[in-house]
């Protein structure tokens, strides 16, 4: 049978039945997902289907596919402005550091190391990490698809062309690859901010829409972290109208801006 | 009769000739809500700004582009972000996605009328206005499978009629309005 968008029940029922959490997705969007998945591996019957879905390989391929959307971090303007300004006010001379917590998909860092490469800046490191091997893994198939809307963004500065993406990739078994001289600046890892028992600290954390997505309890406990992950007068940078929560270790940030979700640790 | 307590959440889809309409709606609204609107509607894919500073120009509820897993607030208008398909996750929060685009469109209004539809189930207003394509009549047909309340714009008042009429088409519209009989529907449920 031809596998269309009008019989994904049954694919979606399969997926389940093997243990994929999908839970927290509308089917709209995994549907659309599976739509473009299928047309990229060019599936396009219900029995290939099938026959590939009892690899593990394929079944975590798809799974990461599903769960990780593609997103621009330099659409949020007003962050990307302050970290240029930061950056241009520290210098070259000086190390920095800076922290992305539950990095799901690696374009946020990649593009932040491009940028700071055009910006002539190498005295520094980004530390990223994800909850589990599987999206670490995820994070680090760096595929051109993931960031080319960063890249090629207004406010990335510069136009992206086919010669300045060959400068930060090479092709490898199908993948495109961040340039080593640049990966070398990211520290990867699966111990997250909510497992660490040793938080290192960094200049800027950029926790954009990560406290929304839990609880109040939860944020007052992962707050506590980001508090502790953040030098004194460093930054924390949260998602645009995220608000800050109540609490203890709020009063520890001041908001450098009314209107920018930037916050510094004073205390 | 449509109560003002069904509805929890708006959706409004449009493409071509919806921005004067929008506007319009935008426009005669009151200034505050207990709802969230979510308006998907064609945009050029690399014109970033431009259209929620046009559109806030005359409405008295502030309209903002979210991002990726933004929390939906209410009294406030989520517009679609250019070459972004906006969608709901079942916690609450927005789906940001430059995934490939659906009927040559990113922002798809499949998309986001099918997430909103699958989040706020029979409390949900869906509204289709004006469009030269067949999206959102997808959407239309599942705020309807799951309870939802439906409206097109007249296609006899739309700059092209495509759009309502694919949605008449393909699913069960419980109202066709003209512009200003949408405005007055808006304001006895905001």
């Amino acid at each position: 049978m031809d596998l269309s968008f009008e019989n994904y029940d049954s694919v979606l029922t399969e997926l389940k039945g093997k243990g994929l959490d999908l839970q927290h997705r509308t089917e709209t969007l995994v549907k659309r997902k599976l739509e473009n998945f299928f047309d990229q591996k060019k599936i396009s019957n219900v029995d290939i289907f099938y026959q590939n879905s009892s690899s593990s390989a394929f079944l975590s391929e798809l799974h990461h596919f599903l769960i990780v959307d593609k997103t621009e971090i330099f659409r949020y303007a007003d962050a990307w402005n302050f970290l240029r300004s930061f950056i241009e006010m520290k210098g070259g001379a000086h190390h920095f550091s800076i922290y992305i917590p539950q990095c799901a998909s690696g374009e946020d860092l990649i593009s932040f190391a491009i940028i700071f490469d055009r910006l002539g800046f190498s005295n520094y490191s980004i530390s990223a990490d994800a909850e589990n091997e599987q999206k670490l893994l995820r994070a680090k198939a760096l595929y051109f698809e993931d960031f080319k809307h960063d890249v090629s963004h207004q406010n990335f500065g510069i136009v992206f062309d086919k010669n300045l993406f060959e400068n930060y990739f090479s092709l490898r078994e199908k993948k495109y690859f961040f340039n080593k001289n640049i990966d070398k600046h990211i520290v990867w890892s699966t111990d997250t901010l909510e497992r660490k028992t040793n938080i290192q600290q960094h200049e800027i954390v950029y926790a954009a829409n990560i406290l929304n997505q839990y609880k109040s309890e939860g944020q007052r406990n992962l707050l506590s972290n980001l508090y502790a992950a953040t030098k004194l007068n460093g930054y924390l940078i949260l998602g645009n109208q995220e608000p800050m929560p109540l609490g203890f270790y709020a009063n520890m940030f001041k908001k450098v801006d009314d209107k920018l979700p930037i916050y510094q640790k004073t205390k | 009769m449509l109560s003002k307590f069904d509805i929890k959440a708006v959706v409004i889809g449009g493409s071509a000739g919806s921005l004067q309409v929008l506007n319009t709606i935008f426009s005669q609204l009151p200034d505050k809500t207990r709802l969230p609107i979510f308006v998907a509607v064609h945009r050029l894919k690399h014109v970033y700004t431009g259209m929620p500073e046009s559109l806030n120009i005359k409405s008295k509820l502030h309209i903002v582009e979210p991002y990726d897993k933004q929390a939906i607030a209410p009294g406030k208008i989520y517009l679609a972000p250019a070459n972004y398909h906006m969608a709901l996750e079942r916690s609450g929060i927005f789906s940001m996605s430059s995934d490939e685009m659906v009927l040559g469109s990113r922002p798809s209004i499949d998309i986001t009328l099918g997430s909103c539809a699958e989040y706020y189930k029979k409390n949900l207003l869906g509204i289709l206005l004006t469009g030269a394509n067949k999206d959102g009549a997808d959407g239309m047909r599942k705020i309807h499978l799951n309870g939802g309340h439906t409206v097109v714009q007249d296609p006899k008042t739309c700059m092209i009629d495509t759009m309502p009429k694919a949605a008449l088409a393909a699913t069960t519209i419980d109202q066709i309005l003209s512009v200003e009989e949408i405005i007055n529907l808006l304001k006895t449920i905001l």
